[in-house]
């Protein structure tokens, strides 16, 4: 599983909001809300297979994969 | 008595039955993007369409209901869209309570699926964008109640259908209903929930009436519609949650405590596709309809759904505004604009007004971009609001800006972890006279004599059916 954020930088540079994640079995990737990274939250669903992941215990990558 | 049967009856020129199938994957959604970027927009009745079994239903599906200003206004009985705004903020305001009737009395309860039958699969719900993860319920008007004071709350609110019997649904973090659902979570209990679907549009914009906590939405449902409201008692929850007796379809259940689920990525109305979040869960207890009911879905981001709640948006924002300039006349909340747009129309402003009329405006949560103008501007014409925009507006002297004003967390713009958005208002109305019966200080719009321009009007008609570019 790979997430992709784009949260680093300085304050006037503009930069998106939202975090993407791939999913481990079937390598879709959809975009997440910040909510979706907290430890205590639900595991995240692939729109395409269908397939539920955990994603608490990933650090996400800043500006790329 | 009003129902959806009924309105589409009295509209039957303005709908499309579509006498073809139509695969509930996207592809009646396909057909409200086309016909939103062609600008026409008739309602669209698909009877050729399969269940969530992937059997032919006995429900047809409707759509596309709400996305004509003139067709929505006429429901509420308004003769033109443009006095929407004035409209929606008395008759809103002007409760009537609803009128309670019997089961018996009440089509939504003719037919009852209780057990394994009460099956969301046999609903034939859309699956409206890529990327979404399966079939959702748009036009879910989910109903709670505050288990302390046991006022009601109903809103839209949607629905991915994961199981026949299990789907999550997604209130808003600061709406009335997910004040509902903690109350019951702290408590350690289930929170009852009802969802009713398919009404006569005069209801959904009804419902749609922003109140204090707790406040019912039948009294205001009944003010827009000039009657009340026939409601009855819910089979699973009685009299603590009343559903519409003329609507077309009920889901009754419970949503678990402290259970939640990924949800989403979903359409919304900014016409991105909102990220994946964490939402309750609902199970289904029994569903409830109409011998001939018929299922609506709201095109989620299309005119079908930006077109009621921005009427309704008008009203509030006509009352918020008016309270601090009496100059306002009119107050249009562009569909181009999703939500986060307003055009206010003065009458002669004094000055400071416009200013203290933008501020107001800019308060409501949803508004980032408010556009205060004179009555020659005509607010529903996007090209009237450029003009004015272009010719009266120095941008340092007339613009506002605001940060960490409320703001809607679905703007895909917002700063990552701010919970406040930046707005901005724009004064484009003209200077006020130097001294009262003097002329305005500025140029004079360039006109043609009133004669000449019906004369042209006539000779136009003359000239018939004609192949000259449009652009």
């Amino acid at each position: 599983m790979r997430i992709v954020k784009d949260n680093v930088g300085a304050s006037w540079e503009k930069r998106g909001n939202t975090a993407w994640l791939e999913c481990p079995a079937c390598r879709n990737w959809f975009p997440v809300g910040p909510v979706m990274l907290r430890a205590e939250a639900p595991a995240a669903h692939c729109p395409q297979c269908h397939h539920e992941f955990n994603t608490a215990a990933r650090e996400p990558r800043s500006g790329g994969e | 008595m009003s129902d959806l049967h009924r309105f589409l009856a009295e509209q039957a020129t303005a709908v499309w039955d579509i006498d073809a199938p139509v695969d509930p994957r996207h592809e009646l959604t396909a057909l409200q993007h086309e016909l939103d970027r062609a600008g026409r927009h008739p309602i669209l009745l698909a009877r050729q369409i399969r269940n969530l079994r992937g059997e032919p239903s006995g429900i047809p599906v409707v759509t596309n209901l709400t996305a004509s200003r003139t067709l929505t206004a006429r429901a509420l009985g308004i003769p033109d869209h443009r006095d929407t705004a004035r409209w929606f903020a008395t008759r809103s305001r002007a409760s009537i309570a609803p009128e309670v009737i019997a089961h018996d009395d009440a089509p939504v309860q003719q037919i009852v699926w209780r057990g394994a039958e009460a099956s969301l699969h046999r609903l034939p719900v859309l699956t409206q964008h890529s990327g979404e993860p399966g079939p959702y319920l748009t036009a879910a008007h989910a109903t709670t109640f505050d288990p302390d004071s046991g006022v009601d709350n109903t809103a839209i609110q949607r629905c991915w259908v994961q199981s026949a019997q299990r789907m999550t649904w997604f209130p808003y973090p600061t709406t009335h209903n997910m004040r509902n659902l903690r109350k019951f979570w702290d408590r350690g209990e289930p929170c009852p929930v009802a969802f009713w679907i398919g009404h006569h549009p005069a209801v959904l914009l009804g419902t749609q009436a922003k109140l204090r906590y707790p406040e019912s939405h039948w009294g205001a449902a009944g003010g827009v519609l000039g009657a009340p409201l026939r409601v009855v008692p819910s089979l699973t929850h009685g009299e603590k949650i009343m559903v519409p007796a003329d609507a077309e379809i009920v889901i009754e259940g419970f949503a678990p405590p402290g259970v939640y689920s990924a949800d989403g990525p979903f359409g919304e109305y900014t016409g991105y596709l909102g990220a994946q979040v964490q939402s309750p869960v609902f199970d289904v207890t029994c569903i409830t309809m109409r011998r001939d009911a018929i299922y609506h879905d709201y095109g989620s981001g299309l005119t079908d759904m930006l077109v009621p709640d921005n009427m309704a948006m008008e009203g509030k924002v006509y009352e918020i505004v008016k309270a601090v300039a009496p100059s306002l006349v009119n107050v249009h909340v562009p569909t181009e604009g999703r939500r986060f747009h307003a055009y206010l129309q003065l009458r002669n402003p004094g000055r400071g007004e416009a200013r203290d009329a933008l501020t107001a405006a800019l308060a409501y949560r949803r508004l980032k971009t408010v556009i205060a103008v004179d009555e020659d501007v005509d607010i529903f014409s996007p090209e009237a609001m450029l003009w004015a925009v272009a010719t009266r507006v120095q941008w340092s002297r007339d613009s506002i800006v605001i940060d960490g004003l409320s703001g809607s967390g679905l703007d895909p713009s917002i700063p990552e972890g701010a919970s406040t958005a930046s707005k901005m208002g724009i004064d484009a109305t003209l200077p006020p006279p130097p001294r009262p019966g003097a002329p305005r200080a500025v140029p004079p719009v360039a006109t043609v004599p009133e004669a000449a321009m019906r004369r042209a009007q006539a000779l136009l008609q003359t000239a018939g059916d004609t192949d000259w570019p449009a652009e």
